[in-house]
């Protein structure tokens, strides 16, 4: 089942991160609870998780740009 | 809240990040929180986002001189650490109602104001600037990472840190002046009695019930 990976809530305030590092490159296979991406909110570097054992299928906004809280970043493949 | 409290010393960078590695998995594992004190031999650091040219002179250069030039993965810009700040590392397992970036930032920076407070030392925040602040000085930088909700990195408070190094540097990309507690009280402190009280000050901004630990190196 194709999924989105968003930017999870972070705390008040925070509505804009930036990307980080991409852990894997498209296509990759990601085992459940594995850190797919990190992502920078003030002086935080924060790692967000891939739930499940997944196909990263495609990263939807590379590293050094931002994204909103919220926002898809990538599109994954539970498996 | 229990939290281990373990002391670490003057312990290379890289060696300290390796006890931060082991300790988050403590801490993924047995829902442990720990507080690691040290110091760094001179050493530059830069956040994962970084930018080289908060650097005044060629990186290259100052490894040539010795001086490691490290990119981690922490949010924030580049700093120096070195020996006289004292470098807080706290490993907690952030409960639901502090999952909260800048909240947790917030605390952390509240921790370094009340202790400076204590050795008399009237520190400030600087809104849009997190960190510690002496009217417009900068005396603590902090930056963390932070993996399923357990926090890693940390503080730097300048004890009685040799500032000279901070001018290789924009520290935190900034065009500021750091100083530190020596400079402020225009004498000397021991760090000993500052590493006493800023646990004293995380157990009472985190609730913690504070245990000291032995650390072994060998692990």
């Amino acid at each position: 089942m194709t999924k989105e990976i968003k930017i999870p809530f972070l705390g008040d305030g925070i509505t804009k991160v930036t990307i980080g590092a991409w852990h894997h490159k498209s296509g990759a296979m990601i085992e459940a609870g594995e850190d797919l991406l990190e992502v920078e909110a003030d002086k935080a570097l924060f790692n967000i998780p891939c739930e499940e054992k997944s196909l990263l299928k495609t990263i939807l906004v590379p590293q050094g740009q931002e994204a909103s809280i919220g926002q898809p970043v990538a599109i994954v493949e539970a498996l | 809240m229990q939290c281990h409290v373990i002391d670490l010393g003057l312990i290379d960078f890289s060696q300290a990040y390796r006890a931060q590695q082991q300790t988050i998995l403590k801490a993924f594992q047995q829902r442990e929180n720990t507080l690691i004190l040290c110091e760094h031999p001179s050493i530059f650091t830069l956040g994962r986002l970084a930018q080289e040219n908060f650097f005044l002179t060629d990186p290259a250069a100052i490894r040539q001189q010795g001086i490691s030039v490290v990119r981690t993965d922490r949010g924030g810009e580049v700093t120096f650490h070195g020996p006289g700040q004292l470098i807080a590392y706290p490993i907690f397992c952030l409960p639901t109602s502090l999952r909260d970036l800048k909240r947790f930032l917030y605390k952390l920076e509240e921790v370094v104001i009340d202790l400076l407070g204590y050795f008399g030392i009237v520190a400030n925040r600087l809104e849009g600037y997190t960190g510690v602040w002496v009217k417009e000085r900068k005396i603590a930088s902090v930056g963390i990472g932070v993996k399923k909700w357990v926090t890693y990195h940390g503080l730097g408070l300048n004890v009685s840190t040799d500032l000279r190094s901070f001018s290789l540097i924009k520290p935190c990309g900034l065009d500021v002046a750091m100083t530190s507690m020596n400079e402020e009280l225009k004498s000397d402190i021991a760090i000993a009695a500052v590493k006493q009280k800023i646990v004293d000050q995380f157990a009472q901004e985190f609730d913690l019930t504070i245990i000291k630990t032995p650390y072994d190196k060998r692990n």
